[in-house]
């Protein structure tokens, strides 16, 4: 059995409130934002996890916690069988050659003054990788491989010359020079016009092939989710409520919150439909409700719901939920 | 390979943006032009001037006339001669302060906003200490102590201009600090040094230039002051602010070629500076959002 | 034959910018029925958020409509006076936004805000117009008690809601929402679509834009697919998703991800044009894999199959099947 390439063991990140001189007065105890509140899971080598939810559900928050972004608040990070929770800055550069991010913004996440031949040459670079030379060669290889030719021509250019799609295969390219054997890849598409969707998605299941590379990809687009994961892992509050293969969640949802997700996503193809309807907005973070976390929101929930937090139970092979009435 | 690669600077889109046609281009001329012409007086002083400048060389208190362009002095010197020569001076006094002040402002500026923490809050709390005071008490306490000469007054100055570009940088640099590419930098495992210069720096481009143009345009005014209170050179040297003290009490005895000229070039010279920083603030943040 | 409410004839739009003149919108002609649902759909910086503020007449310098008349209710909103205008726009027309954040005052109660509406256009007194704020408060879902939250204290799903209020506050006939779910969560999403179409069930028109091709198809009656400040298909959702005529409403089609379809989307080859310089011919025969000589060279005009309307030199030839 191969040891998966990342375990995630209860990780949590409480974000302390910023209090305003008022409320120190008054006595008001410190409040967290409990953006990650206890999650685990694994990702085996050249598979790719999607993490979907709603708007502030910790979704980016647990993805620069996984790359040591942003500083754990309790629990377990083990990247190669090497635990990677407690190791400082200066340990961690070394192995940041493995474990990359592409982001959301491809306008945001390009430094507007360094050419981006330059850009994608750096991380090379400072990892001892390559001389200037060879780096050059690499990154025109790289360029073309990415779709954006003339690569001398591309290489020279500025950010803000460039599309927004063109961006996004600029930022690809970056993370991959290193041939990494993680990335984190946040609403990676989210921003880019549909029609140029799935190539990009195209471009980052070709990279996968070739480096075995293990994914995981986050996005609000369950659709999208769908088609570049091999497992779905559905976040509600700083918790996975559900996780299992793609195609199992996505037409068994054992959760009610997975299938309310799942009904609110527009579809051509089956344009009238029963819908699992929910009401009412997400809970805040600070003072998550107690119990089961969708009780709130729930129109199947039980007085129990509110009282005992349910634990992931597997109802079908390798597709965990945490709802107490998964017989539903 | 590709023919068609040009291989430009990091400056370049700057420099195009500084070029391009956009509203304040005539402001950025007339600027540029001012600050030209007395650069290009100080350059060929020793061509230009018709005379000696510490040298008596004609009768005291003559007008303006074609053999004395701007009249002679209280002791004959030629006016005309000193203003050439005391261009030299100001710009003299004025850019090695405003380089010093970038040498120490800049770095101090950058680590402060990029490391924060402690460092960050005892640099800033220094800074504004030093900000909240006078400029011109500032450099008048620091001028005396060293004593008169063109590189102290200099000095004198740079410590007034110390604290505008830390304040400015540090700002800049904590806004750019929060930005995805730097983050995004981090996760590249970009060692900190080669984030604040090769990343976080070359951003601030516009910035610097701006605060160059309206530090160099402020710290000829306050060298005027300090030569002025007698604190910059000794004489005879031609300077701008010395003469328009020793020339002041004749202003109303008619004799106004003695404080009009040496102040008409303190005036224009910081006007050309001011304008520039101006109109480069202003074009480039117009640049900046097309 | 039935009257229409709406009627853009020919409209053109540019903005005047420093680097060129963007051709935002170029000859574009609509026509809304009354109580009918028309979504106008195209990717990022296509023109349709400059269509929706010609119709409101918000475009702003550098912006200009160059030409065209925009017809409501019999009358060229283009050609009225300011006056005239503003009476007719949030009683006969409600407007919403995609971030309500720029509609909304972030400094006043939202109750105020909705009851300005019945004050300026009904007369009404403040008290009367705050007692209709919290019944159209409670009509987008929104308890009552909430009429004297600020914005900042609702979420985005409820700060759409009342901008929404604000919108529908005096029932106009005409409702046009540019993208007022881009922001928000698909549940949220799902909630005000359903909200919307309980208003058009009332009767009011909506002008509804989105780049989400799947959103429209499912609440609206009729497409207009817009590609680089032209309309280039229109016509009934059935039509349009299950015979589109036009290669670019095909593409998108299939690059649109669907639970309930094939796992495989596929994309439009290269990139939208800068509308700087958009390419001569039919604007899409870059990207168009059945470009031919013709479409390099002559522009296409729209063509209607009945109700159905292309702009393609090639649609109907047995190449261009969906
Ligand atoms: N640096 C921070 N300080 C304080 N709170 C934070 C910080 N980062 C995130 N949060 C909070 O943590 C929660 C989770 O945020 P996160 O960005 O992880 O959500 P997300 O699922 O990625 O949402 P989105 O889909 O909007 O990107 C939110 O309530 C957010 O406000
Ligand atoms: N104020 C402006 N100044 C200059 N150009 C503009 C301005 N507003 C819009 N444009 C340009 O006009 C074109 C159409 O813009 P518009 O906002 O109508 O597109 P859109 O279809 O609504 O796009 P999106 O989906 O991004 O909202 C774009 O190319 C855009 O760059
Ligand atoms: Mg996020
Ligand atoms: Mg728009």
């Amino acid at each position: 059995m191969v040891e998966p390439v990342l375990i995630v063991k209860d990780l949590r990140k409480y974000f302390p409130v910023t209090r305003t001189l008022l409320d120190m007065i008054r006595g008001h105890s410190q409040e967290y934002v409990r953006a990650v509140d206890g999650i685990s899971f694994t990702i085996k080598k050249g598979e790719t996890l999607s993490l979907i939810g709603e708007s502030g559900c910790g979704k980016t928050t647990t993805g620069r916690l996984v790359l040591r972004l942003e500083e754990p608040s309790h629990g377990q990070i083990i990247f190669k069988g090497r635990d990677i929770t407690k190791l400082t800055r200066k340990e961690l550069r070394p192995l940041r050659r493995h474990m990359q991010m592409i982001y959301q913004d491809p306008y945001a996440s390009l430094n507007p003054r360094i050419k981006i031949g330059d850009q994608i040459a750096e991380p090379l670079i400072i990892h001892d990788l390559a001389t200037k030379k060879e780096a050059r060669e690499q990154v025109l290889a790289m360029l073309k491989r990415v779709g954006l030719t003339p690569p001398g021509e591309f290489y020279e250019r500025l950010p803000h010359h460039l599309s927004g799609g063109q961006r996004q295969r600029v930022v690809i390219a970056r993370a991959m020079i290193l041939k990494p054997e993680f990335i984190v890849a946040d609403e990676a598409v989210s921003m880019i016009d549909v029609s140029m969707r799935a190539s990009i998605l195209d471009l980052l299941e070709s990279f996968r092939r070739e480096y075995q590379l293990s994914t995981l990809f986050i996005t609000h687009d369950i659709g999208v989710g769908r088609i570049i994961g091999d497992r779905i892992a559905v976040m509600y509050l700083g918790k996975i409520v559900e996780i299992g293969p793609t195609e199992e969640v996505i037409n068994n949802p054992a959760h009610p919150y997975t299938k309310a997700l799942i009904d609110a996503v527009p579809s051509i193809r089956k344009r009238e439909r029963e819908r699992l309807k929910i009401k009412g907005d997400i809970p805040d973070p600070k003072n998550p409700p107690p119990g089961c976390r969708f009780h709130t929101r729930c129109p199947f929930a039980t007085k129990q719901c509110s009282i005992t937090e349910p634990e992931p139970v597997e109802v079908t092979q390798n597709h965990y939920v945490a709802c107490i009435n998964t017989t539903l | 390979m590709d023919t068609r690669i040009k291989p430009k600077s990091l400056l370049s889109p700057l420099a195009k943006q500084l070029i391009s046609h956009l509203p304040g281009r005539g402001l950025l001329l007339a600027g540029l032009a001012i600050v030209l012409l007395f650069i290009g007086m100080a350059v060929f002083a020793p061509w230009m001037s018709p005379y000696d400048p510490t040298k008596m060389v004609d009768k005291p208190f003559l007008p303006p006339s074609l053999k004395h362009l701007m009249g002679t002095n209280r002791i004959g010197q030629d006016v005309f001669s000193r203003i050439v020569w005391g261009s030299r001076i100001v710009l003299y006094v004025v850019f090695s302060a405003t380089l010093l002040s970038m040498a120490i402002g800049i770095p101090l500026g950058l680590l402060s906003g990029y490391r924060g923490g402690k460092i960050d809050r005892l640099l800033s709390m220094f800074m504004d200490s030093m900000y909240s005071f006078p400029a011109l008490i500032l450099a008048i306490a620091i001028a005396a102590v060293l004593g008169p000469s063109p590189m102290n007054t200099a000095i004198a100055i740079a410590f007034v201009y110390i604290p505008t570009y830390f304040r400015m940088i540090r700002g800049q640099t904590l806004s750019i600090k929060s930005q995805l590419f730097i983050d995004a930098a981090h996760a590249l495992g970009i060692p900190d040094k080669r984030i604040m210069l090769r990343h976080i720096l070359p951003n601030l481009a516009h910035t610097i230039l701006v605060v160059f143009s309206l530090s160099v345009a402020d710290a000829i005014l306050t060298e005027a002051g300090l030569s002025f209170l007698g604190l910059s050179v000794t004489p005879p040297t031609p300077d701008w602010g010395y003469d328009l003290r020793v020339g002041q009490p004749f202003f109303l005895n008619g004799q106004w070629w003695l404080v009009f000229f040496p102040g008409l070039s303190v005036m224009l010279l910081a006007m050309g500076f001011a304008l520039i920083g101006e109109a480069l603030s202003e074009r480039l943040s117009l640049a900046q959002s097309i | 034959m039935p009257g229409y409410l709406l009627e853009i004839r020919d409209l053109v739009v540019k903005y005047y910018t420093l680097s060129g003149v963007v051709r935002a919108v170029d000859h574009v002609a609509l026509k809304l029925k009354p109580g009918e649902w028309l979504s106008i759909v195209g990717e990022s910086g296509c023109g349709k958020s400059t269509m929706a503020y010609s119709i409101v007449r918000l475009i702003s310098p550098p912006g200009r409509i160059v030409g065209g008349e925009i017809v409501f209710d019999g009358r060229d909103l283009l050609r009225m006076s300011r006056k005239e205008f503003r009476r007719i726009l949030g009683r006969d027309i409600g407007v919403v936004f995609q971030d309500p954040m720029t509609s909304l005052d972030p400094l006043r109660r939202i109750g105020e805000q909705i009851a300005e509406v019945y004050m300026t256009h009904l007369g009404m007194k403040k008290k009367e117009a705050l007692e209709k704020a919290g019944e159209v408060l409670e009509r987008v879902g929104i308890p009552r008690d909430k009429i004297s939250s600020y914005p900042h204290q609702l979420s985005g799903g409820q700060r759409q809601r009342v901008a929404i209020a604000i919108a529908v506050a005096l029932k106009p006939k005409l409702l046009i929402a540019d993208e007022p779910t881009t922001a928000l969560d698909v549940i949220v999403q799902d909630t005000i679509m359903d909200l919307l179409q309980s208003f058009k069930k009332e009767g009011t028109s909506i002008l509804f834009i989105t780049h989400d091709l799947a959103l429209a198809a499912e609440r609206s009656d009729r497409i207009a697919v817009m590609y680089a400040g032209k309309l280039v298909e229109e016509g009934p959702v059935e039509k349009i998703v299950e015979n589109p005529l036009h290669p670019y409403t095909q593409g998108l089609l299939k690059s649109v991800p669907d639970l309930w379809g094939p796992k495989k989307i596929e994309s439009i080859l290269g990139y939208p044009p800068d509308l700087r310089s958009p390419p001569p011919g039919c604007r899409f025969h870059p990207r168009c894999r059945y470009a031919d000589d013709r479409c390099r060279r002559e522009e296409p005009v729209l063509r209607c199959f009945g109700e159905h309307c292309v702009a393609c030199h090639k649609a109907g030839s047995s190449e261009v099947e969906g």
